[in-house]
């Protein structure tokens, strides 16, 4: 899980930015408030359809069995919504 | 009385020819219709390339930051894979090229409704978005040339981020049906510093090529040519005061900040904000790099008093190695000084670095004060650990209204007040900062406000308590008079508005401000203390 910080949650420039980093893990990253309702992470519109507002937390489920790479691209996400 | 009134973006009346953007439902989705399968998935692909591609261009040339960044989030939504799936989906279905489209817009729009009013303006690009693909379908390019000679004023229902991206300099005011103080038209406008009235409501008698003249100071539309005086500041032909009616000082929050107040000839500092510090700190700061950091930012800071105010945080400005959690309702829990209950040391060890620090800087006069105070106990915990460690200029913050009842009770070694006029508004009023439907009522015209501040003046000058204000309300250079003649004896802006503020306090008469004051008080309602006072400043130019 991580936290939502960006001012006004993960709206259109955040959500731009975050699906450009899952769209470059070269595996699917999925997004969602709990396992049973994860979207593409990937697409911006479905990251925009979850309406996550600043302070809440979100899952994140990288789809791989590279650890290395899943940890790098967690980080490059949480980073993204910091602000 | 305005021919047509909306929300005024900018400071400057403009005169102009109306450039009409008329808007219509597509004319020839007919075209479309009767493709095949294989046909419209093929024109589809192509029309999301177009207008990628015209998305694209406009970026490149965009004037401005924020317009590029606007264009590049709406550029992802077009190339979003997900959103050709769904339309394809449709077409396999056996759905037409626009039907599907249609389908589509409505399908992801109806997901948005419900969220903030920051998600349901997304459905206004959608809608765009789907418009410009039927019409990039049909070849047909966005034909939207605005002149580039003469005086112009775009009127229209709204603007997409992508016209506003199109304005030429012969641009010079806009005028729209819809949208708010928020909406991309008046932060694009308010970048751009073009004059803007925009969510008028009714603009169906404003016809192509006329003259209108808007004036977004009144909220203004007008029919034909109108004389509004625009003679600068109204303190700009005014005799220079030798000594300033009040203190100007400036807001910091980086060294930055405090190089900019310092260069404007602030008298100082009204607010030193800390948090700013601390906003990517991961890990608490220990007292020797809290006096590092402090003493960065002290050095660019001008002579005089600099006031440091401990940390401001709460889950709803968070400080990551605070680890405050969750709460239902962040503007109403454990914020600012309420802090110290869940992490005393923390504030220990802040007052100690600022000690620490004031003894390096023997030519600024270092106080403190405490945010988010709510009544006598809270105010004399706060200032019995400041003056345990030897600081003599002690205050609080006046934010939440019941600390105003108890100011003839402080102890005697609280110093000063400051008041924080955003969040005062916010609680005086219940009306969310966050929530732009209750914007109005956190407008510092609000006499009720003004009434406050009055009030809160009188009481501490029975206490012989000074009393300033760093809060936005210090920004308005037409406000700044009303707040000094009801008693505020410094006033301290953002560092980009302290130039004109120590103007002021060389211009205005005590009795000036007594005067604007006076009306400002009497006033029923925001919109008329802000133009009764307008009219006695101008009048003394």
């Amino acid at each position: 899980m991580m936290e939502v910080k960006a001012a006004v949650g993960l709206h259109a420039r955040p959500a731009a930015q975050f699906a450009e980093i899952a769209r470059g893990a070269g595996y699917p990253v999925k997004v969602g408030r709990s396992e049973i309702a994860l979207v593409n992470a990937a697409s911006p519109l479905r990251l925009l359809t979850l309406k996550v507002q600043k302070g809440e937390s979100i899952l994140v489920v990288c789809e791989t069995s590279d650890e290395l790479s899943a940890k790098t691209i967690l980080d490059n996400l949480e980073a993204c919504i910091q602000n | 009385m305005a021919d047509i009134s909306g929300y005024g973006v900018g400071d400057n009346p403009v005169i102009g020819k109306i450039f009409l953007i008329e808007r219509g439902i597509s004319d020839s989705r007919d075209v479309l219709v009767h493709l095949s399968k294989e046909e419209s998935v093929v024109k589809l692909a192509n029309a999301i390339n177009r207008v990628a591609s015209e998305f694209s261009d406009s970026i490149k040339n965009a004037r401005d930051t924020t317009l590029r960044e606007i264009l590049s989030a709406q550029l992802a939504l077009i190339t979003d894979p997900e959103l050709s799936a769904v339309i394809n989906d449709s077409i396999n279905s056996g759905k037409s090229l626009p039907e599907a489209i249609d389908a589509a817009i409505s399908e992801f729009s109806a997901l948005l409704v419900g969220g903030s009013a920051e998600f349901e303006a997304r459905i206004a690009d959608l809608k765009e978005i789907g418009v410009r693909l039927i019409d990039a379908a049909t070849g047909k390019t966005q034909n939207l040339n605005f002149p580039t000679e003469g005086d112009w004023i775009v009127v229209s229902n709204d603007l997409s981020p992508l016209e506003t991206s199109k304005f030429t300099s012969a641009i010079k005011g806009v005028v729209t049906r819809d949208g708010g103080p928020t909406s991309h038209t008046a932060i694009v406008c308010r970048q751009l510093r073009i004059s803007a009235v925009v969510g008028c409501g009714d603009i169906s008698k404003l016809n192509a090529n006329e003259t209108i003249t808007i004036n977004p100071v009144e909220n203004a539309v007008f029919f034909g040519r109108k004389a509004i005086e625009n003679r600068g500041p109204w303190w700009i032909n005014l005799p220079k005061l030798k000594n300033p009616t009040f203190r100007a000082l400036g807001n910091v929050g980086s060294a930055k900040d405090a190089e900019l107040v310092k260069s404007s000839n602030a008298l100082g500092v009204g607010l030193l904000r800390t948090e700013l510090l601390f906003l990517d700190s991961k890990v608490e700061p220990t007292i020797e790099e809290q006096v590092r950091i402090y003493a960065e930012v002290l050095s660019n800071c001008p002579e005089g008093e600099v006031i440091f105010r401990t940390l401001d945080a709460g889950t709803d400005k968070p400080i990551g190695f605070l680890n405050l959690g969750k709460e239902e309702n962040p503007a109403l829990g454990v914020r600012g000084q309420r802090i110290s209950w869940v992490r005393p040391q923390f504030y220990a060890n802040q007052l100690l670095a600022i000690k620490q620090v004031s003894t390096l800087f023997p030519s600024q006069r270092i106080s403190v004060m405490a945010p988010m105070i709510a009544n006598t106990e809270e105010a004399t915990a706060f200032s019995n650990s400041a003056t345990d460690l030897g600081f003599d200029s002690v205050g609080i913050m006046v934010e939440v209204p019941s600390i105003i009842e108890d100011i003839s009770n402080l102890p005697d070694s609280i110093k000063f007040l400051s008041i924080g006029t955003n969040d005062l508004s916010q609680y005086l009023f219940a009306a969310d900062r966050q929530n732009s439907a209750v914007a109005h009522l956190l407008n510092p015209w609000q006499p009720i406000l003004l009434k406050t501040i009055s009030r809160i003046c009188n009481l501490s000058k029975l206490r012989g308590i000074k009393v300033g204000i760093c809060g936005e309300a210090a920004s308005d250079p037409l406000l700044a008079p009303v707040l000094i003649g009801l008693g505020v004896e410094s006033l301290s802006a953002g560092a980009g508005a302290v130039s004109d503020l120590v103007a002021i306090s060389h211009a205005l008469s005590l009795t000036t401000a007594e005067a604007a004051a006076d009306l400002a008080l009497k006033s029923k309602t925001s919109i008329d203390a802000q133009r009764l006072v307008r009219n006695l400043l101008t009048a003394k130019i």
